[in-house]
């Protein structure tokens, strides 16, 4: 929590050390009608969640957009919201409905693919064949059915947990995983076709992954190699 | 012997991902742990899917804005309108206080006329 002190939270020292706060507290504060314990919130939460609208939006603007429309509405819900998840998944849940209704509401011409800045200025082969493969990849990630698509959105780029999706996506556990699992799948088989086009060598030099760890696991001389694979590849 | 399902070694794989990032098991020693019952053709798999994942994972680099300036922004623009809705609602109660201070001054006049 910053220093600022309102006339809401002057008398509260709890407050005022806002950083050690949980997000369930500042809530409780929030509920209490104090709006300073809200601005904690948003400060946060806001990247998180640009970062989350921004790769299924694909425009900075927009994802603001939506970001702000998110606090908004959550500020106004405050009151039914009962810690029966954490805030941050029923912020994002909130965050996700939100960008759906303007998908919905909004000209499928007017929507692009291309991520903000995402063009690069660098000139050299490689780079351009990199940028190349990763706008496939993600070209194939957005192809994906929405509820394929966001589950591996949440768990691969915003590293959330199962549990945290299937509260995000208002659905069972094993929806939300068997959604990752379809989606994940897919992309292997998309990916595979990359495969057999290219030398792993070159792709290890795109993903700036050390050739080693691209042999395959017959291959390798010892389980022990293979089993360093993962920790490596994910590194 | 039973062979492996792609979602089984997804579903092991994902858990290494969970145990790593909580700092209890190396990654390597996880995947020591359940790989060791694979065969070549389900570690190939495996592998695959692993590439897979981490390909995905850095084919999206999402520039997001570094400066502070923009999230003091945004911050600054969304607790004005809260600000906003609270004022709104502040009015909105006062505006029912009314109402009701309304209805009792009629009913007390109207009794009133009637010689209460």
């Amino acid at each position: 929590m910053s220093a600022s002190l309102s006339p809401t939270n002057v008398f509260n020292p709890k407050l005022q050390a806002g950083s050690e706060l949980t997000d369930l507290e500042l809530v409780a504060f929030v509920q209490s009608g104090d709006h300073e314990a809200f601005a904690e919130l948003v400060r946060r939460h806001q990247r998180g969640l640009l970062r989350l609208l921004l790769r299924l939006t694909r425009e900075l603007p927009l994802a603001e957009d939506i970001v702000q429309e998110t606090f908004i509405k959550a500020f106004e819900k405050m009151d039914s919201f009962e810690g029966r998840s954490s805030f941050k998944s029923w912020l994002y849940q909130i965050g996700l409905n939100t960008a759906k209704n303007r998908f919905r509401s909004r000209n499928p011409e007017e929507v692009t693919t291309d991520l903000p800045g995402g063009e690069t200025s660098s000139t050299t082969e490689s780079d351009l064949v990199r940028v190349d493969v990763a706008r496939r990849l993600r070209e194939e990630v957005d192809l994906l059915p929405d509820r394929q698509r966001i589950a591996i959105t949440l768990r691969v780029f915003e590293d959330l947990s199962f549990k945290e999706i299937a509260q995000i996506m208002d659905c069972p556990y094993d929806t939300a995983k068997a959604n990752y699992r379809h989606a994940l799948l897919k992309l292997r088989d998309r990916f595979e076709e990359q495969f057999q086009r290219s030398e792993l060598t070159e792709w290890a030099k795109l993903f700036e992954i050390n050739p080693t760890q691209f042999e395959m696991p017959s291959q390798l001389a010892t389980r022990a190699a293979f089993a360093a694979t993962p920790a490596e590849v994910e590194a | 012997m039973k062979a492996f399902t792609d979602s089984y070694l997804i579903d092991n794989s994902e858990n290494e991902f969970d145990l790593a990032k909580q700092g209890l098991q190396p990654r390597s020693q996880a995947a020591t742990d359940w790989t060791v019952a694979l065969t070549e053709e389900e570690k190939e798999r495996l592998w695959r899917i692993r590439v897979a994942r981490a390909a995905v994972k850095r084919s999206d680099d999402v520039p997001l804005p570094e400066s502070g300036h923009f999230y003091n922004a945004l911050e600054s623009r969304i607790m004005q309108r809260v600000a906003m809705i609270q004022e709104q609602r502040v009015c909105d109660r006062i505006e029912k206080l009314c109402e009701t201070e309304t209805r009792v001054e009629v009913a007390v006049e109207s009794r009133i006329g009637r010689g209460f």
